[in-house]
């Protein structure tokens, strides 16, 4: 799966990720981080950094026309990030229910192609499902799944070490 | 960090299209960031996670 989006780059510890948006508005940095909250589980957070004052918010609207493409490149860093650390489990609420529908509505679009790389969970009812599409979700869950890649990696460690 | 863990580490980067750069930032004390984990952790905490999550969270 191809999908236009934006270069990004990491610090060195892969936790924090910084890509600039461009449309009509101008040039709009965005900042992610994923954010540990205890071992292999951490809630995702991304926004737009106010040069001036150092602020960070998720509630903005940036109207820059390129909400796709910001959204590829967030999903880009979040399968970065769990090339990079195999067994987070990612944590994702939107700052608005109308922007948490907005991820579920792309997750779901996309779900025969995410759902090959990750497991994903939603959260109603009081309770956490497996992701479905078309359903209202608060938040979401996902992690990689064990890919054969993956397998073929580990052994190869192991025949290295 | 041990010679193993960074060859893994430098293998890993290595599939990914992130740039590495100097230039970003650590955002682990930012308030937007601080408030973000404080939020998850209280919802986490009263909801659980998925029980068909695999691995040790």
């Amino acid at each position: 799966m191809k999908l236009d989006r934006y270069p990004y780059y990491a610090n060195a510890s892969f936790f924090d990720f910084d890509f600039e948006s461009e449309g009509p508005k101008g040039k709009i940095r965005k900042i992610a981080r994923f954010i540990k909250i205890r071992r292999n589980l951490y809630s995702f957070g991304f926004g737009d950094l106010d040069a001036n004052t150092g602020d960070i918010s998720d509630t903005v609207v940036s109207n820059n026309g390129d909400g796709v493409k910001v959204l590829a490149t967030v999903a880009y860093i979040v399968y970065d990030f769990t090339t990079m650390y195999r067994d987070a489990a990612i944590y994702i609420e939107g700052s608005t229910p109308a922007r948490t529908r907005w991820y579920q509505m792309n997750i779901g679009a996309y779900m025969l192609e995410i759902n090959v790389i990750f497991e994903i969970y939603g959260f109603q009812n009081a309770r956490w499902e497996p992701f479905r599409k078309g359903i209202n979700y608060k938040a979401f869950m996902g992690q990689r799944r064990q890919l054969p890649d993956q397998l073929f990696d580990d052994q190869q460690h192991k025949a290295g070490s | 960090m041990s010679l193993k863990k960074k060859s893994s580490k430098k293998a890993a980067i290595s599939k990914t299209s992130a740039i590495i750069s100097d230039k970003v930032g650590n955002y682990e004390h930012h308030p937007f960031f601080v408030k973000k984990a404080e939020k998850a952790k209280a919802f986490l905490n009263a909801n659980g996670l998925p029980k068909g999550l695999s691995g040790k969270h």
